[in-house]
């Protein structure tokens, strides 16, 4: 779905732990969040690296939600506060297999926006137009939000506030 | 709290020992950051302290670098405060507590029951 295309959608809650929400975009007329759709792709990846890498964020995930929460320092920043999930575990790589990236937009300790993510093989995203398109969806996401937190006169880290917020944004 | 059936099941695919893997690579992570805070000191002063690159020690706080224990131990010496801790083996330790014993008449010389004996009992627990 290109992303010059109107399509509404919402923000939908997709886990949530006492540590961490986590939310995704769903756009209408479609049955999944883009994080599902991220989730689907394990079954697709046939080279045993990007199987790795994989895992490896999912088990990152389950960490937060089980443990310590979205902490900032476990975010790699990719610009205009978006951020990918990192692989935790460093593989050396055969030319050519890429890495696994999942993007999202950390709000807070507590609350994630997560999108969706794909095998990045070129050295900076923007040159690859699946990912850009990626990542631009959430820069607009983000922008939303920003703006609907400085009309409450609040900040993301006021939990409940960026909550609804959240939950009843139009995106 | 929310659960996702299609996460949990990719949860469930996950090899124990990955899981086991992020997990602690994350907790040194965190770990390396809460001291870093603590201290006040910049990720720049540390990467000159240990050494590296500030990209590589911004990429050893997303929890996304193993560890070898050489770098640990330098860390902690850098730090001054212990990154991991190994469970040692337990000791058995008592605690003493005070109590009073009443001398029943049979075994009293008065036939009363107000003589009092001062004892302890003890009680174990392991560390």
């Amino acid at each position: 779905m290109p992303s010059n295309e109107v399509v509404m959608g919402k923000l939908e809650l997709v886990v949530e732990s006492d540590n961490v929400s986590i939310y995704s975009p769903k756009y209408d007329g479609e049955a999944l969040t883009e994080f599902e759709k991220f989730l689907f792709i394990s079954g697709s990846l046939a080279h045993p690296q990007l199987k790795k890498d994989f895992d490896a964020i999912i088990a990152l995930i389950k960490k937060m939600l089980d443990d310590c929460g979205a902490r900032e320092n476990l975010f790699r920043l990719e610009g205009n506060n978006i951020k990918a999930i990192p692989l935790c575990i460093e593989q050396r790589r055969g030319r050519g297999v890429g890495t696994l990236r999942l993007y999202c937009i950390r709000i807070s300790n507590k609350i994630l926006v997560i999108g969706n993510g794909g095998i990045k093989r070129v050295r900076k995203y923007e040159s690859d137009p699946a990912l850009l398109d990626i990542v631009n969806k959430l820069r607009s996401i983000e922008h939303l939000l920003f703006i609907e937190t400085r009309k409450l006169h609040t900040d993301y880290e006021d939990y409940q506030k960026v909550k609804t917020i959240i939950e009843t944004i139009t995106l | 709290m929310k659960k996702n059936p299609l996460f949990d099941k990719c949860v469930a695919n996950v090899a124990p020992e990955v899981m086991e893997e992020v997990s602690l690579n994350v907790d040194i992570a965190n770990r390396i950051s809460d001291l870093l805070k603590k201290k006040r000191m910049t990720q720049r002063e540390f990467a000159a302290l240990m050494e590296k690159r500030e990209s590589e020690i911004s990429r050893w706080l997303t929890g996304s670098h193993g560890f070898t224990t050489t770098t640990i131990a330098k860390i902690s010496a850098v730090l001054g405060e212990p990154i991991v801790e190994v469970k040692k083996k337990s000791e058995v330790k008592y605690v003493f507590v005070p109590a009073h014993s009443f001398i029943t008449p049979s075994e009293s010389y008065d036939g009363a029951y107000n003589n009092q004996a001062h004892s302890y009992f003890h009680m174990t627990y392991d560390n």
